[in-house]
């Protein structure tokens, strides 16, 4: 396999935020490039939690390339985690925005194809049970993502953020921003309409 | 124990947010109890938390997606890709320009480079007031700073609509386009301002303007002092604006001219009526001065081409010249007569 040439040249071990950022803004791009190998898995994860995982590849790359572009001005109130969040929450929430823009100007409803179809990785959850779990099992998880898609926004993306990727309230303030009370009233929200959907 | 033996009831929104901040360990002590009491109290109430519970712990089981293999080296070489440039060089300076800053600055540079390199700037008003004062006594000079003067000199008769408004070339004119009011003005036949005295009047006609008129006249003859324009509509459009040329971007015009000694200091008073003369004929002439600047007589010098066109001994016996000094000194003045 081809690989970069910093990637061949650099060490993989995470050097932490706080310097791997210095090392980016001091000129060096192998900085960078370590945030992409240590965060990327994280920000994919998020991204197909929040738009699904067809889509997810390229909210991951517009995350990097925004924050490659606005690095400059972390200024490490939060960690590099949320702050990578937040520009992902903002492009899945624009994608969301122009695709929902683009199914009323062709007049397409959205179909739930995609919902419906098992997410990379659901197939086999656990090889030791019989097929018969194995089958309920997969439908649970598609039932539940399904369930997470038709929440609304405000009360998908607290959800998400708190009982997905385990962010506290104050980080999940910061991503969303809005006050701590509100996450709070999102999330027990989000959580109810859940239950009543799964009920 | 609690202080308060019956349990608070709460309203299904508040029992939720309640359930949910005791599920992630974010409520108070007394209100986590308040809590607790009520869940024993109430099967619905423990019914709802149980069931709470159970979605958030089915969320919580849900596997990580699995990113696609070597995302983050397709991920970093893309970045790799979109970071080329301008905004990614000043980024080893330390500036992070985004594309988008880079843009807005370049194009705001791009139009300013090209209005004043299109538009030219707006004169000061004095200049502009100067220019239009020159422009009404000197609506057409020589390109050359040779020290010779050429101008068209109009009819007497004023045409309102005959000149055409000056085009961009003639802005090192002094009559840029002009309102209709100064295109009348400039295009008053300088023999006017001539005949009205008017005291800097022969500096300005010595002083060099060049423009369109002035320029073909100019390649037409050298030497030449004033010229004459006796034709009223082509004498008022060059007085005013120079009209577009004919082929090379040369017109010819009817001119009689002062030539040898008395060039620059002999200059004509009123206008020559050339007009109807038939050409091509191209003649010198000596003309007796009386003390007044008036022609008394008429000779033809040698050479020249062309057969002289009858009646312009006596159209030329009609021209006077000024200052009277300088005719009284001179006595003759030598003249160089072109048709077309």
């Amino acid at each position: 396999m081809i690989m970069p040439a910093s990637f061949r040249s650099e060490g993989h071990e995470w050097p932490g935020d706080e310097k791997a950022v210095a090392r980016f803004l001091g000129g060096d791009p192998t900085g960078f490039e370590q945030i992409v190998r240590h965060y990327s898995g994280m920000v994919y994860a998020l991204a197909a939690r929040l738009v699904g995982p067809w889509e997810a590849e390229e909210i991951v790359q517009e995350t990097f390339l925004r924050a490659w572009r606005g690095l400059e001005s972390f200024r490490g109130d939060a960690s590099l985690k949320t702050w990578l969040y937040t520009i992902a929450l903002n492009r899945a929430r624009a994608r969301q925005g122009t695709l929902a823009r683009m199914r009323k100007v062709f007049s397409s409803p959205r179909t739930n194809a995609e919902d419906d179809q098992p997410w990379p990785g659901d197939e086999a959850p656990d090889p030791s049970a019989s097929p018969e779990e194995q089958a309920v099992e997969v439908e649970q998880r598609a039932n539940l993502r399904k369930a997470i898609r038709n929440l609304p926004e405000e009360f998908r993306h607290a959800v998400v953020l708190r009982d997905l990727e385990g962010l506290s309230y104050d980080d999940i303030a910061r991503v969303l921003k809005v006050p701590i009370g509100t996450v709070r009233s999102r999330i027990a929200r989000g959580r109810a309409a859940l239950v009543e959907e799964l009920s | 124990m609690s202080a308060n033996p019956q349990p608070r009831s709460f309203v299904t929104g508040d029992l939720d947010l309640l359930i949910s901040r005791s599920l992630d360990g974010d409520l108070p002590g007394e209100e986590e109890r308040d809590l607790q009491s009520l869940l024993v109290a109430d099967p619905s109430a423990r019914a709802r938390y149980e069931a709470m519970a159970r979605v958030v712990g089915r969320l919580e089981e849900l596997p990580d997606p699995e990113p696609p293999f070597a995302m983050s080296i397709r991920v970093n070489a893309q970045l790799e890709d979109d970071t080329k440039g301008f905004a990614a060089s000043l980024h080893k300076f330390g500036f992070y320009f985004r594309p988008a800053t880079i843009g807005v600055i370049a194009a705001g540079i791009a139009a300013v480079t090209i209005s004043y390199s299109v538009v030219p700037p707006p004169k000061p008003a004095a200049t502009i007031a100067a220019a239009s004062e020159q422009s009404k006594a000197q609506p057409a000079a020589a390109p050359e700073d040779d020290g010779r003067v050429n101008a068209y000199f109009a009819e007497p008769e004023r045409k309102k609509d005959g000149p055409a408004p000056a085009r961009e070339s003639a802005a090192a004119a002094p009559a840029a386009p002009a309102p209709s009011a100064a295109r009348a003005r400039s295009a008053a036949p300088l023999a006017d301002a001539l005949a009205e005295g008017r005291a800097d009047d022969e500096k300005r006609l010595n002083r060099q303007q060049p423009t369109l008129g002035a320029s073909s006249e100019a390649s037409l003859a050298k030497n030449e002092d004033l010229a004459f324009a006796p034709e009223p509509d082509t004498a008022s459009r060059a007085a005013a604006a120079p009209a577009p040329q004919a082929a090379g971007g040369l017109r010819a015009v009817a001119s009689a001219q002062v030539v040898g000694p008395s060039t620059g200091t002999l200059r004509l008073a009123a206008p020559a009526r050339l007009d109807g003369l038939p050409g091509p004929f191209e003649g010198s002439y000596r003309l007796d001065l009386d003390g007044t600047g008036r022609v008394t007589s008429v000779v033809r010098l040698v050479g020249g081409s062309g057969s002289e066109p009858s009646g312009l001994s006596e159209r030329l016996k009609d021209l006077s010249f000024t200052p009277a000094e300088a005719a009284r000194t001179a006595g003759t003045v030598d003249v160089k007569v072109r048709l077309p």
